[in-house]
């Protein structure tokens, strides 16, 4: 059973890096959602002692390298905003979606301004616009997420019992 | 896991300090020393399943494409790129004797400087994902011998070059990132500049033109081959707009590059090793002349 969640959370991993990584049309490439970033911050919540803080590292150095920054640079911004999604995962799940959603995003701004400042300490100016149009995607995006990947989830436990 | 509801492992307050100083011991690392290569190409190597993977429906379009395409159609596109390749040949022709004759001239006065370059055919596998850092990523390698710093075309203009080199696939840096700068010149009276990215797939912009330059808009620009990165003579962009504030000692120009940086999908790596054909251009030039062939 255990095996058969780490393959899961491996594969929702995995489509969440397809997502991230596929070609777009220029438009709409400022607005490309952090799709890596939500599914880790899914995961923390929702499955805390399988997801920690360290597997949120390993992701944000996978981001590193596809982003071609420095190494550890989205992993220390993921791992600060992970430790802040385990630390609320009980009280989030007592929330309403719309109350889930918009933390989430609060969640997500906090990955993005510590970014945005890593990118500052790098000499690389992204400018304010890249800040919120991500951010915009993910708040449209966050409540499909979390419903489809419940659902992928409880099927998953229906299945091994 | 009696407790799986409340059970969290390890503090993890203890694991935030433990990572972010792993994070923060990293990147100065690899910012100072540059000493995490071997890293990167580990998990930039093992990524390359997951990029072949993003391609896949690409792919898989241009095979249903390929497959339903029909007879007549097919007829139709085959004789128009017959045509197409008549006048291209034809007018390469004459671009070999222009060719014959430049290199004549060039060795006239001495340079070494050498036309005709080697290509490698590539396509493109994912795009940069943070908004204002442009990178793409090409399914060539280190196994088909892609350095770095290999400039990278698309059929009509310079689109940028290689960054960081993985076994099957490169990463390359577009013209239009912030960081980037193309030495060009302007093709109608040689004026030098320096082209950099604005964050914009459609502009650059040119840098150190006093306002009373001779540029005008419409002005073409061309690789000058200064900085030995990019071979001379390929197309940049063109002028479109040029603001001569009275403030200013600078004219602000910006360009509208001619390589479609947001939509071409083969790309084409320069291949030829500028170092050393700049030591042996003379040499080759006379071995080169009299064939007229040489790629």
């Amino acid at each position: 059973m255990a095996w058969k969640l780490k393959a899961l959370i491996a594969a929702t991993l995995v489509v969440a890096l397809v997502l991230t990584v596929v070609p777009m049309p220029a438009r709409l490439i400022d607005w490309r959602p952090d799709w890596l970033a939500m599914a880790a911050i899914w995961w923390n919540i929702q499955r805390p002692n399988h997801f920690n803080v360290g597997s949120s590292w390993v992701v944000g150095l996978l981001l590193d390298v596809l982003n071609a920054t420095w190494l550890g640079q989205h992993a220390l911004a993921l791992t600060v905003t992970s430790y802040f999604a385990i630390r609320i995962n009980l009280q989030f799940k007592m929330f309403s979606l719309i109350q889930q959603t918009l933390l989430a995003v609060a969640l997500m701004a906090l990955y993005r301004i510590l970014l945005f400042w890593l990118y500052t300490l790098a000499g690389i100016d992204v400018g304010m616009a890249s800040l919120g149009k991500p951010l915009l995607s993910d708040l449209l995006l966050w409540p499909w997420l979390s419903l489809g990947l419940t659902e992928v989830v409880r099927y998953n436990g229906k299945e091994k019992s | 896991m009696k407790n799986a509801l409340f059970f969290q492992g390890p503090d993890p307050l203890f694991r935030l300090f433990l990572f972010c100083t792993l994070s923060v011991a990293m990147i100065v690392l690899d910012a100072r020393f540059h000493a995490l290569e071997t890293v990167r190409a580990v998990v930039g190597n093992t990524l390359y399943p997951v990029l072949r993977v993003a391609d896949a429906p690409f792919g898989m379009a241009r095979a249903t494409q390929n497959f339903l395409s029909n007879h007549r159609d097919l007829i139709t596109e085959n004789r128009r790129l017959h045509q197409e390749n008549h006048i291209l040949k034809t007018q390469l022709l004459q671009l070999q004797a222009l060719k014959a004759e430049n290199q004549r001239l060039q060795d006239l006065l001495n340079s070494s400087r050498r036309l005709g370059n080697q290509f490698l055919a590539s396509r493109l596998l994912a795009v940069g994902m943070e908004p204002l850092h442009h990178l793409i990523i090409i399914d060539k390698g280190s196994q088909d011998h892609v350095e770095k710093d290999m400039p990278i075309l698309d059929e009509f203009g310079v689109m940028g070059h290689i960054t960081r080199v993985y076994a099957y696939h490169a990463e390359a840096m577009l013209i239009s990132d912030p960081s980037h700068a193309i030495p060009v010149t302007v093709t109608r009276n040689g004026i030098r500049s320096i082209a950099v990215g604005e964050g914009r797939t459609d502009e650059l912009k040119l840098l150190y033109l006093p306002i009373n330059a001779d540029i005008k808009v419409g002005d073409e620009l061309v690789t000058s081959g200064l900085g030995g990165k990019y071979p001379p003579g390929f197309p940049v962009g063109v002028v479109r707009e040029i603001i001569r504030a009275r403030h200013s000692a600078f004219a602000k120009i910006h360009l509208t590059p001619h390589a479609r940086l947001d939509t071409s999908r083969e790309i084409l790596i320069v291949t030829t090793d500028l170092e050393s054909s700049a030591n042996t251009g003379e040499q080759a030039a006379h071995d080169e002349a009299p064939s007229g062939e040489s790629d």
